[in-house]
């Protein structure tokens, strides 16, 4: 049956010298295309998982982001057991972890095995406001005071590192959306304009759009937080990231869709369109850009990995979102140092979802381009 | 029936391409009247500018053309001379064009009652019940069966001659004047392109339009012309209305024009 599954797509771009009409049928086609392929399921399962857990974070982890105990600095994944020293069962729980020095000043880890603590579903954290609406005090996991669980490590102020994965998903899994949205709105429209019109606006849009993807990105992206005032609230630098990476973006997109322009207004229903004194901004909206989709949206997921990527350099360089606002890319900053990843190895678990992430995305880039095939080879 | 005033009235036209390396004056003095009320049809071989005529009057000529000379006089003012933002509103309104490919004048990606909105929205005053009712109007006014039907049909789902048949519903959508048909019907079989040319005639008799028709085909404008332009290498050479041109041409080239065409 699989290797039935891999032929069809094969047929479907046989279509291909038929004339190309993108109806609902053809996108429900590369959309069935998508779910065949294996890789685009998982990076689809996967986006869909970080989603959820950024969307509701506040239930799914056990401590706020800056809630800090320094008694646990650098404190071990738990453990989680199931069955006590004696042997007897007795559900999910763990012990307390006592922290010693040896004589070269390194942590040791112990467990106190005198008391356990059960881990609770449902159980009370720190009040927070569900999706901002709601008041709420659950979430999905916990164990009863004083003690703590840690199930990914603590980091060197004693913070919970599960519970800052999943809040710093929150900027990884948006500023790439944000950032895509806004320079893709900006790419689409100067490469239309550029190529439709055509003559002097073409040339100095081009000639502008040159000099940014000239510069290389990173110094762009450095001089560019250069010009922004280093006190910003995290809103601010939210806002600034999203800014610079806009900013820089579009320049690749608009290339392409405006050579795509140039030869889409060439196409006969442009002309018609013109001829029934349709205004050109909404010919450029509606009977160009339109065609551009299937290429925009493959483009989009592919570039929104650098967005991630971006983010995360300027974080781990301290340029970005500042602690205690935790992201993905600040959170590795303490994994500067040999000797932090030789000895508290779970500091480097962001870095494994910033992979996940930036992967899924490339792979959805890819399913898609495949799906998408079909309709923009013709 | 009676022929009206002057409608639009092309002086000394020339119009050149500068392409590339290759500079070629296309239209040379070229001169013609259509009068209001009138079918004019435009005959002559391919490739003696007829297309270039007709895009010239909207000013939707291909940016390498440029109008070297000449008038174009459109109920007294020169056409020529409208800023881009005018010229957009005699676009569709007072004159509107048919192009030769009823496949490709329709945008793929949008259903029929789509682009038919869009057209209308142009127009002030109307709501968008009122667009609907309208755009079910026009498909019927054109001889379309199931307009319901084919309002929410893609140009690909649609025969040759029910496209052709949508762009002129689109092209008469805003009432305008005058409507150019280049060569409507040539990518059309034989019976439709009779039933097309029917069209034509019942739309001038209904609206009052006056038409545009440009053709290579001297066979098919009999019934539907009321005089002819014979057009050759970028001028009119001929004209008259259309039985004496039939019966007797002046010039060599339109008499070789009708033994081509079976006369
Ligand atoms: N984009 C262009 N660039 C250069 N020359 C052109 C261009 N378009 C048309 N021409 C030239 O202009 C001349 C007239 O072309 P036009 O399209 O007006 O002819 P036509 O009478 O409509 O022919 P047909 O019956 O084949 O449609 C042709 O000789 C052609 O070479
Ligand atoms: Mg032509």
């Amino acid at each position: 049956m699989r290797i039935l599954h891999k032929k069809i797509p094969a047929q479907i771009s046989n279509g291909v010298n038929k004339p190309k009409h993108r109806s609902k049928s053809q996108f429900r086609v590369a959309l069935s295309h998508l779910k065949k392929s294996r890789l685009s399921r998982f990076s689809i399962f996967a986006l869909f998982t970080l989603y959820t857990l950024a969307l509701f974070a506040d239930f799914f982890v056990p401590y706020a982001y800056d809630d800090e105990e320094r008694l646990l600095s650098y404190a071990a994944p738990a453990r989680v057991h199931i069955i006590d020293d004696s042997g007897k069962f007795r559900g999910p729980f763990i012990y307390d972890t006592i922290i010693e020095f040896d004589e070269y000043r390194r942590k040791i880890y112990k467990e106190d095995k005198s008391r356990i603590h059960r881990i609770k579903f449902f159980a009370r954290r720190q009040r927070y406001k569900f999706l901002g609406l709601f008041d709420a005090d659950r979430c999905l996991f916990g164990v009863d005071k004083p003690a703590r669980i840690y199930l990914w490590g603590a980091d060197i102020r004693g913070r919970d590192i599960f519970s800052r994965i999943i809040y710093g998903s929150r900027i990884s899994s948006t500023i790439g959306l944000i950032g895509v949205s806004i320079s893709f709105f900006i790419g689409l429209m100067i490469g239309g304009i550029s190529g439709f019109y055509g003559g002097k606006v073409d040339n100095f849009l081009m000639r502008l759009t040159e000099m940014i993807m000239m510069i290389p990105g990173f110094y762009l992206m450095l001089v560019l937080r250069e010009r922004f005032s280093t006190n910003l609230n995290s809103a601010q630098i939210y806002l600034m990231i999203v800014f610079i990476f806009a900013f820089i973006g579009w320049a690749g997109l608009a290339r392409v869709i405006r050579g795509m322009s140039m030869s889409l207004r060439e196409r006969e229903y442009v002309l018609a369109a013109r001829a029934l004194g349709i205004s050109n901004i909404k010919i450029i909206v509606r009977h160009i850009l339109p065609h551009c989709t299937s290429y925009a949206i493959v483009a989009a997921a592919l570039s929104i990995p650098s967005y991630i990527l971006g983010e995360a350099t300027l974080s781990l360089l301290g340029l970005g979102i500042q602690d205690p606002i935790p992201s993905w890319g600040n959170m590795l900053s303490e994994a500067l140092g040999i000797v932090q990843i030789g000895f508290y190895p779970w500091i480097l678990l962001p870095g494994v979802f910033i992979f996940i992430m930036v992967m899924s995305f490339n792979l959805l880039g890819d399913g898609l381009r495949d799906a998408l095939d079909p309709m923009f080879r013709s | 029936m009676g022929i009206g005033k002057d409608l639009l009235k092309i002086s000394d036209l020339k119009v050149s391409y500068d392409a590339d390396y290759a500079y070629q004056a296309v239209l040379d003095g070229m001169d013609f009247v259509i009068r209001e009320g009138e079918v004019l049809a435009l005959v002559g071989a391919s490739g003696c500018g007829k297309s270039t005529a007709a895009l010239s009057i909207l000013k939707l000529l291909n940016p390498k053309a440029s109008i070297e000379k000449g008038k174009i006089i459109y109920k007294g003012k020169d056409l020529l001379s409208l800023s881009l933002e005018d010229m957009r509103k005699i676009r569709g309104r007072e004159i509107s064009i048919i192009f030769q490919e009823p496949l490709s004048a329709l945008n793929p990606v949008f259903n029929i009652g789509y682009q038919m909105s869009e057209m209308l929205k142009l127009h002030p005053g109307l709501d968008s019940n009122k667009i609907d009712k309208r755009i079910l109007e026009l498909l019927k006014q054109v001889g379309i069966p199931s307009p319901d039907r084919v309002v929410g049909s893609y140009p690909h789902q649609l025969s040759g001659g029910m496209r052709q048949r949508v762009v002129i519903a689109m092209s008469i959508s805003l009432n305008p004047k005058l409507i150019i048909a280049d060569e409507p019907t040539s990518n059309l079989d034989v019976t439709l392109q009779a039933q097309i040319l029917d069209l034509f005639r019942k739309l001038k008799k209904e609206l009052g339009l006056s038409i545009l028709l440009i053709t290579h085909d001297l066979g098919i404008v009999e019934n539907l012309a009321d005089r002819i332009c014979i057009m050759q290498n970028g001028k009119v050479i001929e004209e008259d209305i259309t039985p004496i041109l039939l019966r007797k041409p002046q010039k060599d080239y339109t008499k070789e024009l009708l033994r081509a065409a079976d006369y």
